[in-house]
């Protein structure tokens, strides 16, 4: 039992290990700075897109604000991450770490979990600017002239839902950005989590157009490959369609905790298996 | 139980998916005692760095297992007792000396309160106390070396893996290094180090092993090795001169002379008694019989198939002399 213990204890600590050092390192790429700054200008000119939606002003600056944050989250996994185990690799910093009493599995987990930190950490910067902004802006004008749709509360609670299920479709992502920095080049696993991310989106739309494809009522039911295909498209895919509720929150709108609470543990699931599949390549790689 | 062992141990690499297999190592059949130093020599290409990777589990056996304190080398556990230090090693250049060991010793399951203390111990016993604070990005290829080896050894392993630590570094370092692993071994350790420098080996090992083309080729103490084959033998002897060797016709190689000291060497041993007894024979005193054996660089050469692996090898030993 005592061994049991002392093992575990052993693998969390080479993992945060890895994990405080990955964070380290990636807190120190400039591309993690330019994204974070490019996404704040970002999500400040929805006031100047506000101007020419009379009466919108501050919809406009919520949608774009809570836009902006996941998707500059996302470009930052993708830039940083696709390259966290490969960069290893290339720069032999690998084999001092894998000669030690690390499990491989430890050492994609501390990656994933560093890389997690500092994006989140990023996203959640990202996030205080934009309240802060909201705030500010709210006050200036406070409410909706035109319906009164908008409630005058910057941090209400649909704005936080939607920042959460920003995080935990970050969580997705840099899940993603890892398997493939686990078993390509940085530059083919930037395009194939970048493509992946952005069938994510259209999550829904795919499974749209699979019931579109179904027989009629009566109709015999017979084998279509597009159907198939695209149901299996959609099982396979990271729902992170999901994950946005933007449209809600812009409006003050709440989804239920019930779906919150799903779709956070579908994130967490969907991440726990990619990382999974991604330890297991990983573990039977020849290092070069 | 064996610090290292190897066996049937084959690697065969795809170098991509559509590459020709390239067989790293074929049946290596290995065995270090505890407590020795155990050199590891061959050719560029021959094997060692793959047997150390394989050793380390960095590399998948394809046949053979691999077994570090009789734990497979798949398992993490086979590695708690092991230091490595790797062929010009790399480190994360943001962080500092020290910062550098204390990661690697929290790697190794350090307790946190003792992981300070070590470090600085370990850092001023491989001179780089002065440059604990600086960042490794401005450390020279000797610092980056003694770094390594800090690392290697923080958590004070019984087994320590060293590739080519001597390569690279000017005299001093690599005198340095050298004292290091003396006093490593001299504390119960297992040291396993590949090189070319062939003197480095032949000063600090208890056995050798050669390694070519992914086999192992010989293993044994050096003095072994090299006395296993006698080149020539030579004769030291007075009152016999240049003209009496006549007898011996071609079986005589080279001929000194010096006041009544006629130095020769002849063939092999057989010539030798010939000569011996031609020398008392002729009224001569015979002052000294020497077998003249191969050195370690002429039994890495044979050994290698060629005149190839040696000139490798001399030409990194010029360059490590600088």
């Amino acid at each position: 039992m005592a061994d049991a213990r002392e093992t575990v204890r052993r693998r969390l600590g080479g993992a945060l290990a890895i994990a405080r050092n990955t964070f380290r390192e990636a807190m120190r790429d400039r591309i993690l700075y330019l994204v974070g700054a490019f996404g704040i200008i970002v999500l400040m000119s929805g006031k100047i897109v506000g101007w020419v939606s009379i009466g919108e002003d501050i919809v406009v600056v919520r949608s774009v604000g809570l836009s902006a944050i996941p998707f500059f989250g996302a470009i930052m996994a993708i830039f940083v991450g696709t390259g966290i185990i490969q960069r290893e690799l290339g720069g032999r910093t690998i084999y001092t770490i894998l000669a030690r009493p690390v499990a491989r599995w430890e050492f994609v987990v501390g990656k994933y979990l560093g890389l997690l930190g500092t994006v989140l950490g990023a996203t959640a910067a990202m996030s205080v600017v934009f309240l802060v902004y909201l705030a500010v802006v709210t006050s200036v004008a406070p409410g909706d002239p035109v319906g009164g749709a908008v409630p005058p509360a910057a941090f209400g609670w649909p704005v936080f839902q939607s920042l959460v299920l920003s995080g935990a479709e970050l969580l997705v992502v840099t899940a993603i950005a890892v398997l493939f920095s686990s078993i390509s080049t940085p530059i083919l696993s930037a395009v194939f989590t970048f493509f992946t991310y952005v069938a994510g989106q259209f999550a829904s739309d795919v499974m749209l157009m699979s019931e579109m494809l179904a027989p009629e009522a009566g109709a015999p039911v017979g084998w279509d490959i597009r159907r198939i295909l695209l149901e299996a498209l959609y099982r396979v895919m990271p729902n992170l369609d999901m994950m946005n509720v933007r449209l809600n929150s812009v409006h003050g709108i709440a989804i239920s905790n019930a779906q919150l609470g799903w779709t956070i543990l579908y994130a967490v699931a969907y991440a726990g298996l990619v990382l999974v599949i991604g330890c297991a390549l990983f573990e039977r790689r020849n290092l070069p | 139980m064996h610090p290292i062992e190897a066996r049937g141990l084959t690697v065969i690499y795809r170098p991509g998916l559509l590459g020709r297999p390239v067989t790293g190592l074929q049946g290596l059949d290995l065995r270090v005692e505890p407590g020795e130093v155990f050199g590891y020599i061959g050719a560029n290409g021959a094997g060692k760095t793959t047997t150390i990777k394989t050793l380390l589990g960095l590399n998948r056996p394809t046949r053979g297992e691999a077994l570090l304190f009789g734990v497979g080398s798949s398992r993490p556990e086979s590695r708690r007792d092991v230091g490595f230090l790797p062929e010009a090693p790399y480190f994360y250049e943001y962080l500092t000396g020290r910062e550098t060991v204390e990661f690697y010793a929290r790697l190794s399951g350090i307790p946190s309160r003792e992981r300070s203390p070590r470090a600085a111990d370990i850092l001023e016993r491989v001179g780089l106390s002065g440059a604990a604070e600086r960042r490794v990005r401005t450390y020279s290829r000797g610092m980056r070396q003694r770094l390594g080896l800090a690392q290697a050894i923080v958590h004070r392993p019984k087994l320590l893996i060293l590739d080519e630590p001597m390569s690279g570094l000017d005299p001093l370092g690599r005198r340095d290094v050298r004292l290091l692993i003396r006093e490593i071994a001299r504390d119960g350790a297992t040291v396993f180090f590949s090189s070319h420098i062939l003197s480095d080996v032949e000063s600090l090992c208890d056995r050798v092993g050669v390694v070519a083309g992914g086999k192992l080729v010989a293993v044994g103490r050096v003095e072994d090795l090299a006395r296993a084959r006698v080149k020539t033998v030579e004769l030291r002897c007075t009152g016999f001169s240049r003209e009496d060797l006549g007898p011996l016709g071609d079986a005589v190689l080279d001929v000194r002379v010096d006041g009544d000291l006629l130095t020769f060497e002849v063939a092999d041993e057989q010539a030798a008694d010939r000569a011996a007894r031609l020398v008392v024979e002729r009224g001569g005193s015979l002052r000294g019989l020497v077998p003249v054996t191969e050195t370690l660089e002429e039994v890495f050469a044979r050994l290698q198939g060629g005149p190839a692996g040696a000139e490798d090898a001399a030409a990194e030993e010029v360059r490590a002399r600088g």
